[in-house]
């Protein structure tokens, strides 16, 4: 009977259906692009990148002690981690784990950065955590371990967002300007940096995997994206879906762009089809968005007026393009933000008392009771819990 | 036309041949399309897991150690995409039964009954299963690939058979 049904699996396996054409050819271009030159230009530009930051070493730490209420250890390799709630520890399986709450950023990473309650205005790492950069006044600051300076970068402004591309070479940032908000990109060495989009939305860019094209929200409140090759912007029209949008964040792929807003939320797949909504009966204040998967997304909101419950939401993307509500989770504790590891695990951050913010792991979304597990808290810090943002490598 | 070995394809990609990756994508592409599907059954979470490894592996082709075959190497990151995607929606999705849900497309009917068997059984078993009957692999490289003992594949595999086979005789009994 065994040696039968072994002859059965082999067979069942041997007549399995071929994967679509294109699908094939898809993967094939994508495949085929991993291993085209940019590898070796990623890889002297990064060390352009380390030899400048290196450069720069001495006289950062001095101007970073100097902006006050800081606390920046350098050096020596973060031992494992042993949760302690007032000292930020990195997960495991990732390369470091930033929080900005109330205008002061919590940080650490393998390598040996740590920065605890430094106040700035964003913060974002670098793929794999090597560096951070952060809003530091009217500055964009470029950090890294070891005894090494960092680039300050002028920026004429707050800034509102940033973001590392993903090939660690570049970084589209939101700054305040006389007249609005602008995405501008500078290198990731802090070489100048030049204009995007003059008039945007003051909401974190995000970059598709390629690193090609930025996602951003324009000053009307659309999902936009900017294509670097033609250096051209393409609107769509997420409004009827979403209303104003509040994030926008590329799938890991980059064939997906999602959009949320108070009103729903939506996934562009094919930029010449009508996007996938999945629209809300009522307005929610949503504050974070992330893909946890390919096809798997997940909010976190302040729940429906009256309900006084934050929620967990998960959304699927179906093989017929619809966007599925696949449930989610409530929680009496205020949610702030919600990140994703590039292995698609989800952080949240919440309020847990006023003047505190969290920082846990989601567990699990039990299915009776519909409650927002959570593990270990990794920190918990003293601070506003006003615009709150995570980034985790 | 002279057949060139993975080994040789590979050392070639490294140096920036696209003919050579693109040889290398034509010969396993369907074996890891294939696996991602069995072990995901859902065919969109397949075209998005091959490609997500096979992306993975030509990024990474300059750390891949060229004394070892590529294959198993490909394998094991399709395995490994496969198991944090679906551990990743487990967690987050309320309902199992929708996460049950499986979408064979063109196979015939009694295929599909034993795939929807395989797919019944945990992760850790369907995988050893996938890569045991469906990519031919021995115990022996199974447990190489997945860097736990040969007792232990052997144990899954045939608690594995034995699932599928109460299965199909329950299945049996359903018929008659």
């Amino acid at each position: 009977m065994s040696a039968e049904l072994e002859q059965q699996l082999r067979a069942a396996f041997g007549r399995l259906p071929k994967p679509s054409r294109e699908a094939s050819a898809r993967a094939r271009s994508a495949a085929l692009a991993a291993i085209g030159p940019s590898g070796g230009r990623s890889s002297s530009v990064l060390v352009l990148v380390f030899v400048a930051v290196a450069f720069a070493v001495g006289a950062g730490a001095a101007a970073l002690a100097a902006t006050g209420n800081l606390r920046v250890d350098i050096g020596a390799r973060q031992k494992p981690a042993r949760p302690v709630p007032t000292r930020l520890s990195v997960p495991p399986r990732s390369h470091g784990l930033a929080l900005v709450a109330g205008g002061k950023l919590w940080l650490a990473t393998r390598n040996g950065l740590r920065i605890e309650g430094m106040p700035v205005s964003a913060a974002e790492l670098s793929p794999r955590a090597l560096y951070a950069v952060v809003g530091l006044g009217s500055s964009l600051v470029a950090l890294a371990p070891g005894n090494r300076r960092p680039w300050v970068h002028p920026t004429g402004g707050r800034v509102a967002a940033a973001s590392w591309s993903p090939d660690g070479l570049k970084i589209a940032y939101v700054v305040a300007r006389p007249g609005g908000y602008q995405l501008r990109i500078i290198e990731g060495d802090g070489s100048p940096d030049g204009l995007l989009v003059g008039h945007v939305g003051a909401v974190k860019p995000s970059w598709r995997p390629d690193a090609l094209a930025v996602a951003y929200v324009d000053s009307r409140g659309r999902a936009a994206v900017y294509d670097l090759a033609t250096g051209k912007p393409r609107t769509f029209d997420t409004q009827k879906c979403v209303g104003r949008a509040r994030a926008v964040a590329y799938a890991p792929l980059g064939r997906r762009l999602a959009v949320a807003g108070v009103g729903g939320v939506a996934v562009i797949e094919r930029w010449n089809r009508p996007q996938a909504c999945f629209g809300l009966e009522q307005d929610l204040a949503i504050n974070g968005l992330t893909w946890v998967g390919t096809r798997a997304l997940a909010t976190t909101d302040n729940g429906f007026t009256g309900i006084g419950r934050s929620a967990f939401r998960g959304y699927r993307l179906t093989a017929n393009a619809q966007l599925d509500g696949t449930g989610g989770a409530t929680t009496s504790k205020r949610l702030r933000a919600v990140a994703a590891s590039s292995d698609g695990r989800p952080i949240v951050a919440f309020q847990p008392a006023p003047g505190t913010v969290e920082l846990a792991i989601v567990h699990r979304v039990t299915p009776a009771s519909r409650a927002l597990g959570v593990q270990k808290a990794l920190v918990r810090v003293h601070a506003r819990a006003s615009a709150v943002s995570i980034s985790w490598r | 036309m002279r057949i060139r070995s993975d080994a040789k394809l590979v050392e070639l990609a490294r140096r920036g041949s696209r003919d050579a990756a693109a040889e290398l994508f034509a010969r396993h592409w369907r074996a890891a399309w294939r696996a991602a599907y069995v072990v995901t059954g859902r065919r969109e979470l397949a075209d998005d897991v091959a490609q997500d490894a096979f992306e993975r592996a030509f990024a990474a082709l300059s750390r891949f150690d060229e004394r070892r075959p590529f294959g198993p190497w490909l394998h094991r990151i399709v395995v490994n995409r496969c198991l944090d995607l679906l551990r990743t929606e487990r967690r987050l999705v309320a309902g199992e039964a929708e996460l049950a849900r499986l979408e064979w497309h063109d196979v015939s009917a009694g295929d599909q009954e034993l795939l929807d068997a395989v797919a019944g059984l945990s992760l850790q078993r369907r995988v050893v299963v996938v890569l045991r009957y469906g990519l031919g692999y021995t115990p022996t490289a199974i447990a190489e690939l997945l860097g736990i003992p040969t007792g232990t594949v052997n144990s899954r595999l045939a608690r594995a058979l034995e699932e599928l086979r109460a299965d199909y005789e329950v299945n049996d009994v359903g018929r008659a």
